[in-house]
Order: structure tokens, then sequence, then C-alpha cells
């Protein structure tokens, strides 16, 4: 087949991917120094960077800036000129969401807030890094960059050495376990909440919840424009219901209940909210719904009409 | 002073001879209730084995016409000879090796047939019309044009299940092509339990021999191999 083409270091996954390294490094050397403001700047450059080479890894197209022909020309390999743009930390964001099930909405809205804060640093007269509290952003920026890494089949270890892993891998374990606990806590204090109610209101209650449709509980979820469907509610087994995004779809390999001229499509969907109408529990994000024993992966089966012929095979 | 044990060759000699010959056939080392996993340990050892229609390790069971894929050469053929073909000539990145396996002959073996494109022995004309037609290769939503042949790419797309004339031109090419490759004696390949083919499909054409019994219980495997 054709070679491949060179990739220029503006573009080049492995170029991204080094100079992430670089600037974590420099994070981490201004928190030894106690040096926060800087740790955080240096931490948010290193974020997006990473984000950036995860998506180059795919491919480089994913990351150059389609408003600039320069751009899409050296991710074909090409150099026409030497102004090359990369996508914006939003339009990162967004597309880190297609390549890892686990990069959910809640952890968009944090890369999101801290290249915000970035920008305010950067730009203007702001002073957005000093006075905040490490607690509150540091478990969530390296389970962010976790789950990226992964998106990359790297590790922290591999990205920033064994020894330096040791504290975020704490700081993460910390993070998830208390995200965790959160969720079970929601979890025993809306069943416990429920179980105090008479016993005619509990019944009640999941009789109203049992008679509930999926299309009548939208304005329950943050959520807008995804899907919805039911499950048992972790804590009072009533009918409740799970709000996700569409993840991807693909043919059903069984084409047998589609009757022409429709054809079967499998469309996956991930959970980013849970919501409860009987006992009321509410959970906001795909890890905290996983620690409540809910299965957040769903798949349905649409039947559209077939707008080609089928494919072809060598059989 | 006992012999030496004789040396196996390696996959990539295996290859290699494949590449030369157009194909190369080999036996099962093991047992035939293991040959699925065998088949798709090998192709792993060659390259990257992709997943078709029927999975990764495809079942090859003749379909009568009525209980055949919409598109399919067995909806076309039924359980009848198929014509010379390159597999995955709807794609746009065919296959590099094609890997068979015997799980069971039949009652009446039909043969796999083989035949290298190079040696079909086209002219120059012919050979220029090969790169110069243009095909339309049918596959649903993801159909696209195309040529049999082309210089900057090194395999041969050829199965007249796919394939669609586009003007006059390539419609005299296939029918000439078509002609040429009905008119060829192919290598006949004919089965036994555990057999092994693996076919360069990116230069050699294959297909299956006629049987008088409709190929009742012919049973093989594939793997395809980029």
């Amino acid at each position: 087949m054709s070679k491949q083409p060179k990739i220029l270091p503006a573009l080049s996954e492995e170029a991204l991917l080094g100079k992430s390294k670089v600037y974590i490094s420099r994070a981490l050397a201004a928190k030894s120094r106690k040096a926060m403001s800087e740790y955080q700047l240096w931490a948010s450059l290193a974020l997006e960077l990473l984000g950036k080479s995860a998506l180059a890894k795919r491919h480089p197209c994913l990351i150059a800036d389609p408003q600039s022909y320069v751009s899409m020309f050296a991710a074909a390999g090409m150099s026409v000129g030497t102004d090359i743009k990369t996508i914006t930390a939003k339009t990162l964001f967004e597309r880190l969401t297609h390549v890892s099930k686990r990069f959910d909405k809640k952890t968009q809205e944090f890369c999101d807030s801290v290249s915000l804060r970035r920008n305010a640093e950067l730009h203007s007269g702001e002073a957005p890094f000093e006075g905040v509290e490490p607690s509150s952003w540091e478990g969530r920026f390296w389970h962010a960059v976790e789950i990226i890494l992964e998106a990359r089949n790297d590790s922290l270890d591999q990205w920033i050495g064994a020894n330096n892993a040791k504290a975020p891998k704490e700081l993460l374990a910390e993070y998830e376990h208390a995200l965790e606990e959160a969720a079970k806590v929601r979890v025993t204090r809306a069943a416990e909440a429920f179980d105090a109610l008479p016993k005619k209101e509990r019944e009640a209650a999941r009789a109203k919840a049992k008679a509930l449709q999926s299309y009548q509980v939208y304005r329950a979820f943050r959520l807008i424009g995804g899907n919805v469907w039911d499950v048992e509610c972790p804590a009072c087994k009533s009918k409740s219901f799970l709000a996700g995004v569409r993840y991807n779809e693909e043919l059903s390999e069984d084409q047998d209940e589609a009757e022409f001229p429709d054809e079967a499509v499998d469309v996956y969907y991930v959970a980013e909210e849970f919501h409860c109408p009987a006992c009321l529990l509410h959970l906001d994000s795909r890890e905290a719904i996983e620690a409540a024993g809910v299965e957040v992966e769903h798949t349905e089966t649409e039947f559209r009409q077939r707008e080609y012929e089928p494919d072809y095979g060598n059989d | 002073m006992s012999k030496p044990p004789a040396l196996r060759p390696t996959v990539s000699e295996l290859v290699k001879e494949a590449c030369e010959k157009g194909w190369l056939a080999l036996q099962s080392a093991g047992e035939v209730g293991e040959l699925s996993i065998e088949l798709l340990s090998l192709a792993r050892e060659i390259g990257r084995p992709l997943a078709g229609r029927g999975g990764i390790v495809e079942t090859l069971k003749p379909i009568p016409a009525s209980n055949a894929p919409p598109r399919s050469l067995s909806i076309v053929h039924g359980t009848g000879a198929f014509p010379l073909h390159t597999d995955g000539a709807h794609l746009s990145d065919p296959p590099r090796f094609i890997l068979l396996a015997c799980l069971e002959p039949g009652i009446a073996p039909a043969p796999t047939t083989l035949f290298r494109f190079a040696d079909i022995g086209l002219d120059d004309c012919e050979r220029s019309e090969c790169e110069h037609s243009t095909f339309l290769f049918r596959n649903g939503c993801r159909s696209f044009y195309s040529s049999i042949t082309d210089r900057s790419r090194p395999f041969v797309r050829f199965d007249s299940g796919c394939m669609v004339p586009t003007d006059a031109a390539s419609e005299a090419t296939l029918k000439c092509i078509s002609n040429r490759v009905g008119s060829l004696s192919p290598y006949h390949f004919e089965w036994h339990c555990g057999d092994i083919l693996l076919i360069d499909n990116w230069q050699a054409l294959h297909g299956r021999g006629a049987t008088t019994n409709s190929g009742d219980g012919r049973h093989l495997l594939r793997v395809s191999v980029q």
C-alpha cells in the first residue's frame, strides 16, 4: 500500500505527547516549590496537549483547524505553509467524548473549565488560579488525565515516570474513592428515606414510577438531546431512568427481524445521569452511576428505512 | 550418528513462497477439531486477521440461491461453481492473503480453482483496458468507482459479483476479461480434511470448481488477513 505520509511536529501525536510530558514535568516542579498558581497553569497546558496527542494518534486531521488549508494539508503530510493551526480546547474536549466512553460530559465540562481558567490567566488581568483549593481540582485533573492516557493505551507511569506517578495515583485513588463513596452514600440515604415512608406511600410511588414512560421524564435530566431508558433503582428497586449519549452505531448482525425496506441498526449509548421518580435519587455522572451498581452501557435496535441496497459479501 | 531434524519453514518463508507462486498448500499440524484455532494463529503470524460477514474465522458452505444473502456470489451461482475472483474487491483495501482450511471436503468434493492474474496472458491493449476501464464496485452505501488494475496500487480487483461496467468500453473490458478467465484451465486444489491453502489475494484469482453433488457436506473455514 502507499507509504505513510510524514506528519509535521505541529500535528504529530509523538511531538504533542513529548511536549505534554515537558509541561507536566514543569507543573510538578512548580508544585514541589509550592508555586500552586504556576502548577495549575502548566497542568492546564499539559492537559490540552495530552488530549490533542490522543486525537492525533487516531489521525492528525482530528486536531487540524478545518478553516486552515495549510493545517489540513499538513495533516495529510504535505507542507504548503508554516502557519499550522490546531483546534480549540473546546472542540478538543468535545471530540474526546467520541474516543473514550469514560470521557463523559462531566469530565468534558471540567476540562473546559480548566481551559477557560487558563485563557483568563494568559489573556486577561484576572488571577484565576490564585487561591484555588487543590482538593477542588487535583483529583478531577488526574482523573481526566488517566482517562485520556487510557484512550492512548498509555499509563501515568509512562507519562510522568513511576516515581512522579506515586502522588498523582494517590490523589486519583482518593478522588475515585470519594466519588464512589459519595454515590453509595446517596443511594443508602435515598433507600433509607424511602423505607421510612408509610407502606401505602411507597407502593403509590412505585406504581406511579412504573407507569412512567421514557419520554415523560426528559425534564428530570440536565442532559439535553440524549436518550432515556429505564432501569431498576438501586435504592428503592422502583422503575427508574438513565439519560445518556449516543456513542456509536452499526448495522445489526442479525437482520432477521427487519422487514424490507427496513434495516436493523444497533445504537450504543452510555449513561450520564440517573433519576428515580419514586425515591428521587439523582446521580449526575457515569462514575457515580457505576459506583451505584447500575449498568451504564445500553444498546437499542432501531429499524430504519434502508437508503441503500445491502452490502456485498464473498459468500 | 542420528540425522538432524528437518528444518521447518518459517511463516515468512511460507508467505514468500505463496507470493511467488500465487498460493501455497499446507497441512494442519493438529487435530481437525482445533483447525479453527490453528488457522487463526497462523493468520496472526502472517498479519492482521480481518472480520468478514461471518466473523474472523468464517464458515464457508455451499448455500442454495434461495437461502443466500441478497448481495453475494451464492445468490447468483447457488451451490454451483463460482467464477474466478479476488476476495474483497468491493473493499477499499482488499485483504492481502486468504487462508482457507478444510474441515470436511463433502460427499463429492468441489475443488478450489486458482489462477494468477499475471498468467492470464493479456496483451498490451487488454492490460491498458484493465487500468483505464472504470467499474462501479457495488457494496451498499460503501460503493465506489475503480479499475481492475492500477499502477498506484499493488493489487488486482476482480469480482463479477460486484463489478458493474460504467460505459460501453468497460462493458467490453469486463466481457473480454471474463471470457479470458472463463476459458482458462485453472489449477484445481482438491480438498482433504486438514488441508490449508494460503492464497495471495492481491495477485491470484480463486473460485469454486463444479461438482456433481452441489458440494453437499463441504465445510471450509476462511480467515482474511491484511
